[in-house]
């Protein structure tokens, strides 16, 4: 019997934890606010009203360890990173603590930590100043990437391409003022395909690994582009090298005994160069997740709690079929058509997120959706045709409309 | 941002202390920023911090009064001015009546109110069984706002309703309390007695959902009761007031009045919420705020409220299911004269799930008439017009 600290932003209708441990454990969960009755499973609930932001989150699970010996702290999300780590460092509890979560979650903390295991990344610097940008870009050139170093979705990213642009930029960039800078960073932009690798690290072995290939950027979400990715076949070129620096990069992060649920994005080069972009110790957003257990019958989430609770993960099937996903941005405006749903078997999943007459915003992240698609597909080639297909379907079959001003309509 | 006025108009300048300012909704702090106001980081719910805060500012500039104007900070805000010197409401008969189980165990003690009651840890093991007959009123003892108070027709009810709320540990940045108060449900009409300075001010009729919470609809002023009504409401408060030890500060005090008498719901030491100062200035014409601002700069303590003659009613339009507010019609004030104000808690564009409290409003509307019925019509009218139910979904 093992006692397990969940923390958790998921909804607990679609996540099933206590389907994932061993009959006798106690899951003590931590959760935002949640129908009380999606609790019932869980040996102990606390909900929060203010959950991403609440210390009673760490004092409730310090309370708890007064009397009960905590065996595993699990956190899948982004934001629960650092607190986890906090609490295992305090509290002694196995799994990555503060030094290793900060390394996951501060990109200067990470790229420090890659560059002294001579993993390769982009050229970097923290930014305290405008100034260390202009000294960056004296030293690098000036096709820059200006992002905060703890953030997820992409959002606050900025590319930007030679000194003018540079400098209009900077005039505006309050929060690079000396006191607001300590959370950015620069980099060199890299010219490249970018692809991600989701997969499981126990106790300092890979257990899975899942490379696949964004066929558009990460941030076309800012101009309403889709979002696509796919599976990389097993024969690509590319292959073993993406394989490669991620496990050196999981490993120089999580360390030779750590365990942790993974999410990395790395640029290949023209020349096959890969190189990190950056590690994250938490389950991919986007479609990663249900793409990865649909079409390749790995569940990431379950196999990375299993081995986080001291149990032994499935490995990673070799014959995985391939696929891929895609989400499509909201932009501005009123939706006054959709199209009505795809029948195709290679057509895994296909969610809208919005509906007729609801007023949209534009994406603020590169997650924000209004349809989500998961397709299979025999290779690259033919789930990248498949994602387009869905895109195509998408733009011919749905009407997005600019909220028009007149008197009747004021407040919209 | 009444508060914040009466400030001026006493050359008093107002410093908010705020411990998020970013996570404040903008309906709340749009009117701070309008208004200039200055804003400074500071958690009110950390004692310490807040005096801390309070010396600083001391050290800068005259500081004539620490208050409260949210429930949760109202004890600290007393304690600070207390360690201050400044005039100020009784810090430990604040703590005392804010702890709704303090309170109920005060009044039945006191032979004030004989509702019966159980005082019970919702996180403990134990099976609870209420001994009396059903419907019960379930209450977390340190939240407002109607949050997460249940009204419980059965055993099934009262066990579902405990579970709620010894599973959730925070609430709009507050640590909740493990303690639960269980009491039995009092028919009857509901009012709230509003009090400055050991002195009934106003009553208040108020109007609440029933079922599964008691989310705060409608306020009149003046109640519209009978003499003998008001007379035995006005004693029980006062003889309240009296074996507290309340004398000095803001009370808003909920009971309610059926023909066994008058039997006390909870009571508040800070300004009542739901604009029912501005029905009392606009009906009996005594700005609580401005008052109670003056008495705590050291000013005249006692207010002698004079009636218009007029009914002064606010209604609250509440979401029933979750959803998204899309927006509403722009509404030509011209074509409802008798609406003074209106005001929205949500901005167009948010979602919200329900809560079954004061925070699944949508918008207010005040109007000002010779009959409650007249401003009942005027304000139906008014939310018609803007058309809001038809676009929340």
């Amino acid at each position: 019997m093992k006692n397990i600290v969940i923390l958790n932003r998921f909804p607990l209708d679609k996540i099933f934890y206590h389907e994932w441990v061993e009959p006798g454990d106690r899951i003590y969960l931590f959760s935002n606010r949640q129908p009380q009755e999606l609790g019932a499973p869980y040996h102990e609930v606390r909900f929060y009203d203010n959950y991403d932001s609440s210390n009673q989150v760490m004092l409730d699970v310090i309370e708890l360890a007064e009397g009960v010996s905590i065996d595993s702290i699990i956190a899948l999300s982004e934001k629960d990173v650092l607190r986890a780590g906090h609490l295992r460092h305090h509290l002694g509890v196995p799994g990555l603590d503060l030094e290793t979560s900060w390394r996951f979650r501060d990109k200067v903390a990470m790229k420090d930590a890659l560059r002294e295991a001579g993993v390769p990344t982009a050229s970097y610097a923290p930014i305290a100043s405008v100034t260390d940008v202009l000294a960056f870009m004296k030293q690098n050139g000036s096709r820059i990437v200006i992002k905060p170093r703890r953030d997820a979705g992409s959002r606050g990213v900025s590319l930007l391409d030679g000194r003018e642009e540079i400098h209009r930029y900077l005039e505006q960039a309050a929060h690079l003022s000396p006191n607001e800078a300590a959370n950015w960073m620069v980099e060199s932009r890299i010219d490249g395909d970018m692809y991600h690798v989701d997969g499981v690290y126990c106790a300092g072995e890979q257990v899975a690994a899942f490379p696949s290939k964004y066929m558009s950027s990460c941030l076309d979400f800012a101009s309403s582009g889709a979002l696509l990715s796919v599976l990389v076949d097993k024969t690509d070129r590319n292959l073993a090298n993406l394989l490669d620096v991620t496990a050196r990069a999981v490993h120089a992060l999580a360390g030779d005994n750590g365990t942790c649920l993974y999410h990395a994005e790395l640029f290949v080069t023209a020349n096959g160069e890969v190189l990190v972009n950056e590690v994250a110790c938490r389950i991919g957003g986007a479609k990663i997740y249900p793409t990865v257990q649909k079409i390749c019958q790995y569940d990431l989430m379950r196999e990375y709690v299993r081995a986080e609770t001291g149990r032994s993960p499935k490995p990673q099937p070799v014959d995985y079929e391939l696929g891929g996903y895609l989400l499509i941005p909201p932009k501005k405006g009123t939706v006054l058509r959709l199209p009505s749903e795809r029948k195709e078997s290679w057509v895994v999943e296909c969610e809208f997120h919005c509906r007729v007459g609801q007023v949209l915003n534009p994406a603020k992240s590169s997650v924000d959706r209004v349809l989500a698609g998961v397709v299979s597909g025999t290779d690259m080639r033919e789930s990248e045709e498949r994602l387009r297909d869905m895109v195509r379907w998408f733009d011919e079959n749905s009407e997005i409309r600019e909220a028009v001003e007149d008197h009747e309509t004021n407040g919209i | 941002m009444d508060f914040v006025r009466a400030c001026r108009r006493n050359a008093i300048e107002p410093i908010l202390f705020l411990s998020k300012p970013d996570e404040q909704p903008s309906w709340v702090m749009d009117d701070y920023y309008a208004e200039g106001v200055a804003i400074q980081q500071v958690n009110g719910y950390d004692a310490d911090e807040l005096l801390e805060a309070c010396k600083r500012l001391a050290q800068q500039a005259e500081l004539v009064a620490v208050l409260s104007l949210y429930e949760y900070s109202t004890a600290h805000a007393a304690q600070a001015a207390s360690s201050l010197g400044l005039r100020s409401p009784d810090p430990d008969v604040v703590r005392r009546v804010r702890d709704k189980a303090q309170f109920r165990r005060f009044v039945f003690e006191r032979q004030l109110d004989d509702t019966r009651f159980l005082a019970i840890d919702a996180r403990s093991s134990g099976e609870v069984v209420w001994p009396h007959d059903y419907p019960v009123v379930v209450k977390p003892v340190n939240l407002t706002g109607s949050a997460f108070v249940r009204h419980c027709r059965n055993e099934a009810e009262l066990q579902t309703a405990l579970r709620e709320i010894g599973c959730l540990s925070e609430y709009t940045g507050q640590a909740v309390d493990s303690t639960v108060l269980i009491e039995e449900y009092i028919g009857g009409s509901e009012f709230s007695v509003e009090v400055l300075n050991g002195s009934v001010i106003g009553i208040v009729r108020k109007y609440t959902t029933d079922h599964p919470g008691f989310i705060e609809v409608g306020h009149d002023v003046p109640s519209d009761i009978g003499p003998d009504v008001e007379q035995s409401i006005k004693q029980s408060v006062q003889q309240f007031l009296t074996e507290v030890g309340y004398r000095f500060g803001l009370m808003h005090i909920e009971l309610k009045h059926n023909e066994s008498g008058v039997h006390f719901i909870e009571a508040n030491p800070r300004v009542a919420g739901g604009r029912i100062p501005e029905l009392i200035r606009l009906t009996q014409g005594v700005d609580m705020i401005e008052a109670y601002l003056l008495s705590l700069a050291g000013g005249e303590s006692a207010v002698q409220p004079r009636s218009s003659g007029e009914y002064a009613s606010i209604r609250f339009l509440v979401a029933e299911e979750e959803g998204v507010f899309e927006g509403y019609r722009e509404v030509d004030p011209a074509e409802h004269p008798l609406i003074t104000e209106h005001k929205f808690y949500k901005t167009v564009g948010d979602a919200f799930q329900i809560n079954h409290s004061n925070r699944d409003r949508i918008v207010h509307a005040v109007a000002v008439s010779d009959s409650i019925e007249r401003n009942e019509s005027a304000i139906d009218a008014f939310f018609d017009a803007m058309q809001i139910r038809e676009v929340v979904r």
